[in-house]
């Protein structure tokens, strides 16, 4: 059975409860005054956000990503600091709202810090994990995430980060059970006290979900686009979800994903900053089809 | 007999000379010193010293209290202090996250692991130099304790200038130091006691590289 019908938002009721435990234990002295809250909010334009190589398919949408998130760091010994939170983030497509989701969950991160000062280079190992509540049916399960990241300060001006990460989804259909992983690099290069360029690529490998309207992936599994496109996509999980439009389909698919990403940061106060940011994605998978997907967003954070 | 009566006359009024003389002969002398910039803007947070020449300088009994830079609000506050050799300078935390309080500088290497709301014992500052501050867990917070061998200090105010007064008359070099300090603007000045000129000191400065406090959302890979 490839049909799944969408369901009303609504977050689920684990996820709910697990965030109250986490958010009543922060929330309990002596822990409270310690807490570190984070909001933040990014408006953003997703061109081909449906993920299709098929020009007549490519959907563009606006987005609005929310998230809020408490975290507790506690120095120990002379050079390691542990940070463990729970955070919330919704992601809202506007014109295709059955891909809105809701993600709810504890992380934790653990940073070695190799010497004494802002020069001293950093190694942090991070766990999250979030349940995810998702419109589509088959989506909604849990993710986590672990990280393991290097980071240093060539000068006060300059910072560069690398690291790889591992991702699993487990949804409630094989489509949206997902693993993969990414590495990536980062330079920050802090041109004015005030300003912040940051120039990142990440290069994930493993199983994405992609979508298809009905009608190419019919013609997709035929033979249509050759064989070797018609084996990997009748070989491939697939549901029904509607995601972009009536009967579209959404299937699970080995890939590669390389994205490129330049964000200049302002600092608007000593807590708040606002960004620009320009992403672009070039996804090729294992039948050799290729599609890109390219993000301008705006984002606003606070620190409280 | 008059040649006596001159004399007399002769060797009293050199006494006369003498004491008119003296007040001038032991008056300290007053330094104004303004700083500004390339673009003739005052600046503030510069550190400003006279140290004698003819005389090695005589260091007063630093302060009975020690001198406070406290962390509040994630930030080092004063940013910018001036002690003499000697001082003891305390760090409250007056936040109630954690700060590590450090310094890698050669005239005082030291660390002290802060929790909030908690007080350490004040750290002694026994060589001259500068020393940087920073935090082992913010990188953003940052200042400076300017140690000085000599009595004849202060820092700028935002106008710039400060006032040295107190001075024995004689050679000093002035010198200059600020955080963001290009070159040196050091010279040699003769105080007088009927000086009261103004030096005014040109100082190149370096553009502000400070870290950013300001959070910083991650570049985000694909999903």
């Amino acid at each position: 059975m490839n049909r799944a019908r969408p369901r009303p938002f609504a977050p689920a009721r684990p996820a709910l409860a697990a965030l109250a435990v986490a958010l009543a234990f922060l929330a309990a002295p002596p822990l409270r005054a310690d807490l570190r809250w984070t909001a933040a909010t990014r408006a953003g334009w997703a061109e081909n956000i449906s993920r299709t190589s098929a020009g007549a398919n490519a959907k563009d949408s606006a987005t609005l990503e929310t998230s809020l998130d408490a975290a507790y760091p506690r120095a120990f010994a002379r050079d390691w600091l542990l940070t463990g939170g729970v955070g919330a983030e919704s992601f809202i497509v506007r014109d295709f709202s059955l891909n809105n989701t809701l993600a709810l969950g504890p992380h934790v991160a653990l940073r070695r810090k190799f010497g004494l000062g802002a020069m001293a280079p950093e190694l942090t190992g991070s766990l999250g994990v979030q349940r995810l509540d998702a419109r589509l049916r088959g989506a909604t399960g849990w993710t986590s995430t672990a990280g393991l990241a290097y980071s240093q300060r060539f000068s006060t001006a300059f910072r560069a980060t690398a690291g790889v990460e591992r991702h699993r989804q487990d949804g409630s259909v094989a489509t949206f059970d997902v693993r993969n992983r990414s590495v990536f690099a980062r330079l920050a290069w802090t041109i004015t006290p005030r300003f912040l360029l940051t120039a990142g690529y990440a290069r994930l490998s493993g199983q994405l979900v992609a979508h298809a309207s009905g009608p190419v992936f019919a013609r997709a599994r035929a033979g249509a686009f050759g064989p070797l496109v018609a084996e990997t996509y009748k070989a491939r999980p697939w549901l029904v979800t509607d995601s972009y439009g009536p009967g579209w389909v959404s299937y699970r698919n080995d890939a590669v994903a390389g994205t490129t990403t330049l964000a200049l940061t302002a600092a608007l106060f000593a807590n708040t900053s606002a960004d620009l940011r320009l992403s672009s994605s070039r996804v090729e998978n294992t039948a050799r089809v290729v599609y890109k997907s390219d993000t301008l967003s705006f984002g606003l954070i606070h620190r409280f | 007999m008059a040649r006596s009566t001159l004399a007399s006359l002769l060797a009293r009024s050199r006494l006369l000379v003498v004491l008119a003389l003296a007040p001038a002969l032991h008056a300290e002398g007053t330094v104004r010193i303004a700083t500004r910039d390339a673009a003739g803007a005052p600046v503030a947070d510069a550190v400003v010293w006279l140290t004698r020449l003819d005389a090695p300088a005589t260091l007063p009994a630093p302060p009975a209290e020690p001198v406070v830079i406290e962390q509040k609000g994630e930030e080092y506050s004063p940013y910018v202090t001036a002690i003499t050799v000697g001082t003891l300078v305390s760090f409250p935390n007056r936040d109630r996250i954690q700060h590590h309080v450090y310094s890698l500088s050669k005239p005082k290497r030291f660390e002290i692991p802060l929790h909030g709301g908690e007080d350490r014992p004040p750290v002694l500052f026994d060589q001259p130099g500068v020393v940087a501050l920073g935090c082992n867990i913010h990188d953003w917070m940052s200042a400076y304790v300017v140690v000085i061998a000599t009595p004849h200090f202060a820092k700028t105010p935002a106008t710039g200038q400060v006032t040295l007064a107190g001075l024995p008359p004689g050679r000093y070099r002035l010198e200059v130091w600020h955080p963001r300090l290009k070159g040196n603007a050091d010279r040699e000045i003769t105080v007088t006691p009927a000086d009261l000129a103004t030096q005014t000191v040109d100082i190149t400065l370096k553009p502000d590289r400070r870290i950013i406090r300001a959070p910083d959302a991650d570049g985000a890979g694909y999903k």
